[in-house]
């Protein structure tokens, strides 16, 4: 299959960094103003060095990976050409592969020990958007994400160009500017308002939202939560950093698990620490985001009883 | 040649917009209120943390709370504009060193997290401080 001349060389990545560059220039103004959002320097350098940092790892990593890509196209089982339909097509199973590839990154070790560098801020602005990891070729997670699609037919181009858009959209729901969207938007589409959730770390808010670009995935495989007036989202991860050092934001998770997988008691437990969800400990003393939400569920239950209120965290809408 | 054109372009514009954060001051260094403050985001970030004990430095920067059963110790240390929270128990604790005017440095055995020095009203609360921390150098495995 031939790639068509006008997406040739095309990388949607670079043509949106004048984008990335104002829109992160225009929420400071509007923070400046006092109107909404909340910045700190050295917490926006450390992000903002992370992305520079990722796109130096993609220029390492992307020749390899085409060439990983190209030798599954070579097996693909049908062939998809450049048609509208294949790329609306693509775009759209590419958001549902985004979605589960993001969930594991949540739920077991080995991805998330990549995927907390997003994480790591307290904050939740524009330069968080551009906090990404520098080792994700490491997780192996291409030899199945994006892998899946080509070897059904889709060709590695238009993948690395539905991707890029993919990516592009999710920079613009990094921020606290923005309340909500009309309605129908917020049903059908992540919004601000549903990735502060994702990005919040009150246990009603753990493990939720893991949408890219249409929330309708959460809805329909029952990780959907809404953002609450009540439960003003509290940024970062469970531990968070005491340190706004690119190097230490990028390796800490992998040190961790070196450092736990070290002391294991048996090898069942050194697999745990790798494959579990994190916050998983042999003897109980570390919690996961389901232990944390059943804690916290059950502590307001007490206060239920007490006071007749209504229950926090109940299912949502 | 692109690539170095394309990183230079990189590095002045992650400079354009740190600078610009700067010079807009939109940093504001936190503090820890009062004990109640502290006690309060502790209870929320361990849900139903029992707090004993407790102390907090003089810059209000940092926080220490023994939990009831004395089993851990919560370390609050105000970072950047935010709180960053450790939970102190036997063998998280690398070193404590005295210093001048009443000050604890404290140490972890946690590279994510910076030594931070405490500023006590005395001398004695200090000393009773320290030996507490001591206890959580040793592991118990």
């Amino acid at each position: 299959m031939n790639v068509p001349e006008f997406i040739q060389g095309f990388d949607p990545i670079v043509w949106a960094i004048p984008y990335f560059t104002i829109s992160v220039f225009m929420e400071m103004w509007i923070t400046k103003r006092g109107q909404r959002g909340r910045f700190e320097t050295r917490d926006s350098f450390a992000s903002l060095a992370m992305g520079v940092g990722n796109n130096v790892s993609s220029l390492v990593f992307t020749g390899i990976l085409m060439v990983w890509y190209f030798f599954v196209y070579e097996h693909r089982l049908v062939t998809l050409d450049f048609s509208w339909w294949v790329w609306v097509l693509a775009f759209i199973l590419y958001d549902f592969m985004y979605y589960w590839s993001h969930r594991l990154a949540h739920t077991v070790r080995w991805f998330w020990a990549d995927h907390v560098v997003h994480h790591s801020s307290q904050h939740y602005n524009l330069t968080t958007a551009l906090r990404q990891p520098w080792l994700s070729p490491f997780t192996l997670k291409f030899m199945w994400l994006g892998s899946i699609l080509i070897i059904t037919g889709f060709h590695p181009v238009m993948l690395a160009i539905v991707g890029s858009f993919n990516l592009i959209y999710q920079f613009w729901i990094h921020t606290e500017t923005i309340d909500k969207c009309p309605a129908w938007f917020e049903k059908l589409m992540n919004t601000p308002s549903h990735h502060r959730v994702h990005h919040g770390t009150n246990p009603l808010y753990l493990d939720r939202n893991y949408a890219g670009v249409f929330i309708v995935w959460d809805k329909m495989f029952g990780t959907f939560q809404l953002e609450r007036d009540d439960e003003k989202p509290r940024y970062g991860i469970i531990k968070n950093l005491g340190t706004h050092n690119p190097l230490i934001i990028a390796t800490h998770e992998w040190f961790a698990i070196i450092d736990d997988i070290r002391k294991a008691k048996t090898l069942r437990d050194a697999a745990m620490y790798l494959l579990a969800p994190p916050g998983w400990s042999p003897d109980g003393t570390r919690m996961t985001s389901k232990q944390i939400l059943s804690r916290w569920r059950e502590r307001n239950k007490s206060t239920i009883n007490e006071e007749g209120a209504e229950l926090p965290g109940s299912p949502a809408e | 040649m692109e690539i170095a054109i394309k990183l230079l372009i990189s590095i002045f514009g992650v400079s354009a917009m740190v600078l610009t954060c700067h010079f807009f001051k939109l940093s504001r260094p936190s503090s820890i209120s009062d004990l109640d403050e502290a006690k309060r985001l502790l209870d929320q970030d361990s849900v139903g943390f029992q707090s004993g004990a407790s102390v907090l430095s003089r810059d209000r920067a940092v926080a220490l709370i023994e939990q009831v059963s004395g089993d851990s110790i919560g370390l609050l240390a105000a970072m950047g504009d935010g709180v960053v929270i450790r939970y102190l128990t036997p063998g998280s604790v690398k070193a404590t060193r005295m210093g001048e005017n009443s000050d604890l440095t404290i140490q972890l055995r946690d590279f994510t997290f910076r030594p931070v020095s405490i500023k006590f009203d005395d001398n004695s609360a200090a000393r009773t401080w320290a030996d507490k921390l001591n206890r959580m150098q040793e592991s118990q495995a």
